[in-house]
């Protein structure tokens, strides 16, 4: 069992290195454009955060 | 990630170009973890997003790339692990084939080995998945893995031998 185990152990740790000396298939985005992205989704993160804390503006006047 | 950051040579830079920077030195390394975690480059490339979103939140914290690079993965792994706890996952109906085991020669072979090794990542649950990739792939210690994980490290040791006989057991099914 334990022999298995370690046998199971070797097994994968050679298919990890096996997947890792392998190219890795293009990104969707280049570098930058992935940054630039990071950024708009924080802003817009930033902005609903502080869209939370605003009271609700009424849409009719008071009476 | 590379070891070419050093305090000394970042001070040149703005926050803006050290976070440019952190993004091309460690995206490929998590994107190869994420597609391990995944087993779907989409599934990947968007849990690398969302860990980047997560760096770059707390980037004026994280002043040491070493911080960052361990943040960064940290931050994936729990998002990976949050995620399909939540969603309890189309996992079971993306599963893909197991393929079955080429006549060819060595370079097939290799390919064989890889979608197999994918495929009975697959069969494996979340949380088991993310143990042996940090143990076996990232070749954290139990220590680590478990805190990473947020648990004992016995519950890492039992789930990394439950992970190892269904890889096991899956593996010799198709050979």
């Amino acid at each position: 069992m334990a022999d298995e185990q370690s046998n199971t152990e070797r097994e994968i740790r050679e298919l990890y290195r096996d997947f890792a000396s392998q190219p890795l298939p293009d990104p969707p985005e280049s570098d930058e454009e992935l940054v630039a992205l990071l950024r708009a989704r924080l802003r817009a993160q930033e902005r609903d955060a502080e869209d939370a804390c605003l009271p609700c503006i009424p849409d009719e006047p008071p009476v | 990630m590379d070891g070419n950051h050093t305090a000394e040579h970042d001070e040149k830079f703005t926050r803006d170009e050290k976070f440019t920077r952190f993004v091309i030195s460690v995206r490929p390394g998590l994107r190869r973890s994420a597609y391990l975690l995944c087993g779907d480059w989409h599934e990947a490339d968007d849990l690398v997003q969302n860990t980047l979103l997560a760096v770059l939140r707390h980037w004026d914290r994280l002043r040491w790339p070493e911080v960052a690079f361990g943040y960064a993965r940290t931050t994936m792994y729990r998002i990976f692990v949050s995620d399909r706890r939540h969603a309890r996952w189309r996992l079971e109906s993306v599963r893909a084939e197991v393929p079955d085991r080429p006549a060819g020669g060595s370079g097939e072979t290799n390919i064989a080995d890889r979608e197999l090794l994918l495929a009975a990542l697959r069969e494996l649950p979340p949380r088991q998945r993310a143990a042996l990739t940090l143990r076996y792939f990232e070749d954290l210690d139990v220590a680590r893995t478990a805190e990473i994980l947020e648990c004992e490290p016995s519950t890492i040791r039992s789930q990394t031998t439950r992970a190892l006989a269904t890889m096991r057991l899956v593996m010799s099914k198709y050979r």
